[in-house]
Formats: C-alpha cells, structure tokens, sequence
C-alpha cells in the first residue's frame, strides 16, 4: 500500500471506522508505521473524529412527525411555515440570471483538472524540479499542499502558464475561487493554448462560485468557440445558466 | 524515525544500552503503537495499557539484541503490536513478560499524547470551527456516524458527487489548518 492507495481508497476513514478487512488493516498499519505523512494525517483525521463526536457538532435528526401541543402551536408552527417558505425561496429564488443559488453551487463543482508529469528538460531549470515537487501532491490530492507549493514557483518569478494553471486550479478545488480567478487569469494573459481551454473552464466555474453568472458565461462560450472535449462541458453548463 | 532512518543503528544503540536511542524509539512508535490499539480495541484505556506493554516489551527485545534482523524494525514493531492485540481478544488478560530493571512504565511518556497531543486537539478544535456548516456535517456524518457519499446525499438532500468534493475539501481544509498551526508554533 501507497500513500495515493491510501488517499484514493478512503482507507484513513474506514481504518478508523474500523471497517477494512483484516489484510486491509494490516497493510495500512505496515504503511503508517513506516510513512510519517500518512501517521500525521491518521492522526487529524482521528482527532477530527473526536472532537465531531462531541454534541455541539451533532446534526439534528430529522423528526417523524410534528406534536400540537395547543393553540399557540399553530400560530408558531405558521409562522415557521411562512419564513421556512420564505427561505426556500430565496434560496432557490433565480438569480437574475435564471440560477438559483443552489444551483450555482452544483455547477460551480469542479473536478481536478488532470496532470501528467512532463519532460523536465524542456522546461526552466530549478523552477521545473519545484514545480515537479509541488505535483505530487496535487496528484494525491492534497491540493492545499500543491496551492503553497506552487505559490512559491509562481513567486519565484515564473512565467510558465503551467505553474499558475494548477496554481489556479488548485485554489478552486479548495474552495478559495477569488484566488484562482486570479491565477488562471494569468493563465490566460500568456496565452499558453495547452492550457487557455481548460483554464477558462475552471475560471467559469471559479466566477460561479462567487455568483459572477455573467461573467462564467462569457468564459464558457470563449471555451465552446475554441470546440474540442471541453467545449461540449461547457455547452452543458452554459445550457443550465 | 520512520522513513529513511537508521533504525538499524537505533536497534544496535539500544542494544548497547543507549537510553537516548529508546527516547528516540519510543517518540517515532509509541503514538503509532496506541493508534493500532485503540482502533483494534475502540477501548482508550485499554489502548493505553496494551501500547505501554507493547512498548516495554520491544524495548526489552531490543536491549537482549532478539531482534535478528535491525533494518526490520519497523515491521517487527508493527507486528508485535498487532499480536499483543490480537493474544488480548484471545486471553482477555495481560502478556506475562519480564521487565528490564531500568524499563518502567514510568519511563513511558502517555501513549495518547503521543499521538493526538493538546496541541493537535487544539488545532482541530479550531480548524473544525472554521469550516463551512455544511462540510462540518459532512465531515461529521462520514466520520462519526459512518456514512457513505450516497447516504449523506440523500439525507442532506444533494448530490453525492457534490458530497464528495465538500468531504475532500474539508478533509484538505483541515490538513492544511493543523500543517500551518504546527509551522507556526
């Protein structure tokens, strides 16, 4: 077992739930034993799990029936009615747009966009052996550890549309879309073609999620104009705005 | 200790009665050592006491130089501990065993804060309370109560696609939160 078996396999949480067979756990414990990340990690997860287990964290059951218990209950339960009712609505009110807020929510989900290891000759030197080091992570998917990594290639100077596309990709997929408008802006401006299509994509769904609906639209239909696999993903999400 | 270390030279260290090497031993595996116990046991307690007599009887091994083979340490460790797990389920009653003179328990820092120490508790504590209420329960729901993407879905009324990626990205939200509160103290 590897640290990416690991990650892939959810094997963290089903050790701690104690629901890997027998040869499972034992080579999950072969591994953590001899690899510190992958203890370091059991360890968080295990402290997370504590601590979730405490009431204050707990998530109201949903309950099988609702108890009158008099005359102010009606007055109280309608108004309950009214701003629940309200709620939703508001919730799923359309945006100007046409799209409600959960729905910009749905299509603002982003898969990682995929990497493959690249010929390092080609590229600049110490910046590339960083950058190679800052994709490891991001192929196990710690994204978090592939952002700060790849933010101190970037800040090395590099003007290598790579780097700030996973940069970029990377903030999107921890949920910080601000900063990855920014970076596959940059993206953009250097005009790498490798990656213009696939850097418009993520910044559409980056800008929905901020609600920037008009914004994700022109970025989508500059990704359909250019045609290929992603234009018929954006031609989906452009169908549903 | 554990990847790239000298763990022959630590077996050999202790061998010749090097006392800092069995700190440096029990610092690298005694968390490692309650981990397996208390998912095994799902018994803190007994976690406790079973990492303490694991611990104690590799150290003995260690200073009587049983161990054959010093670049196996690691698994010799790991599976001491899971069959001093396993004799437990089977017997129900402590491993009879001869401690060193100079090997006390009271030797032994606390297993558990090996391995989840009030700092990381802390942290936790904080970076919990910083995630989204969604992905708190999520994370709850998948943690606690052991249920699969597709159950959350249904119970909080989404996708299990999207309740994947808030899981993953709370899961790395969190690893991120304890990574840079470590740095920083």
């Amino acid at each position: 077992m590897n640290c990416i078996e690991v990650r892939n396999g959810n094997t963290m949480e089903r050790y701690l739930r104690g629901e890997l067979s027998e040869e499972e756990s034992q080579q999950f414990e072969e591994h953590y034993f001899s690899c510190d990340d992958c203890y370091e990690s059991l360890g968080n997860l295990s402290a997370a799990r504590t601590e979730l287990a405490k009431d204050r964290w707990s998530v109201p059951e949903e309950r099988p029936g609702i108890r009158w218990v008099g005359g102010w209950a009606w007055a109280w339960s309608a108004a309950l009615v009214v701003l629940v009712a309200g709620l939703a609505m508001w919730w799923r009110a359309p945006e100007p747009s046409g799209v409600s807020k959960a729905e910009l929510v749905e299509l603002a989900a982003v898969e990682p966009p995929p990497y493959s290891p690249r010929n390092l000759r080609s590229q600049e030197g110490e910046n590339a052996s960083g950058f190679e080091e800052a994709m490891i992570p991001y192929q196990e998917g710690d994204y978090q550890a592939a952002a700060e990594r790849l933010e101190s290639v970037v800040q090395s100077g590099s003007q290598d549309a790579t780097a700030h596309f996973y940069l970029g990709a990377s903030y999107l997929l921890t949920d910080r879309p601000d900063l990855a408008i920014a970076s596959l802006g940059r993206v953009i401006e250097l005009g790498e073609g490798r990656y213009l299509g696939w850097a418009r994509l993520c910044r559409a769904k980056a800008h929905l999620g901020v609600g920037d609906v008009e914004a994700a639209r022109t970025d989508l239909e500059a990704v359909v104009a250019r045609g290929g696999e992603l234009a018929t993903q954006a031609q989906e999400i452009l169908g549903q705005l | 200790m554990a990847p790239g270390s000298p763990t022959e030279d630590i077996a050999e260290r202790i061998r010749r009665g090097d006392l800092a090497a069995e700190g440096t031993l029990v610092e690298s595996y005694y968390g490692r050592v309650f981990a397996m116990a208390l998912v095994r046991t799902g018994d803190r307690e007994l976690a406790r006491d079973l990492a303490q007599e694991i611990m104690l009887a590799v150290l003995c091994a260690l200073r009587e130089g049983r161990l054959n083979d010093p670049s196996g340490l690691t698994g010799y460790i790991c599976a001491t501990a899971r069959n001093r797990v396993s004799y437990h389920f089977r017997h129900r009653k402590p491993e009879v065993s001869t401690p060193l003179p100079e090997v006390t328990a009271s030797h032994l820092p606390d297993p558990e804060e090996c391995f989840q120490s009030e700092e990381r508790r802390q942290l936790v504590l904080r970076a919990i309370t910083h995630l989204r209420p969604a992905e708190q329960k999520i994370l709850r729901l998948t943690l606690v109560e052991g249920l699969k993407s597709g159950e959350i879905a249904e119970r909080l009324s989404l996708k299990p696609e999207v309740v994947r990626k808030r899981k993953s990205r709370a899961i790395a939200k969190l690893h991120e939160a304890l990574r840079r509160g470590k740095s920083r103290t």
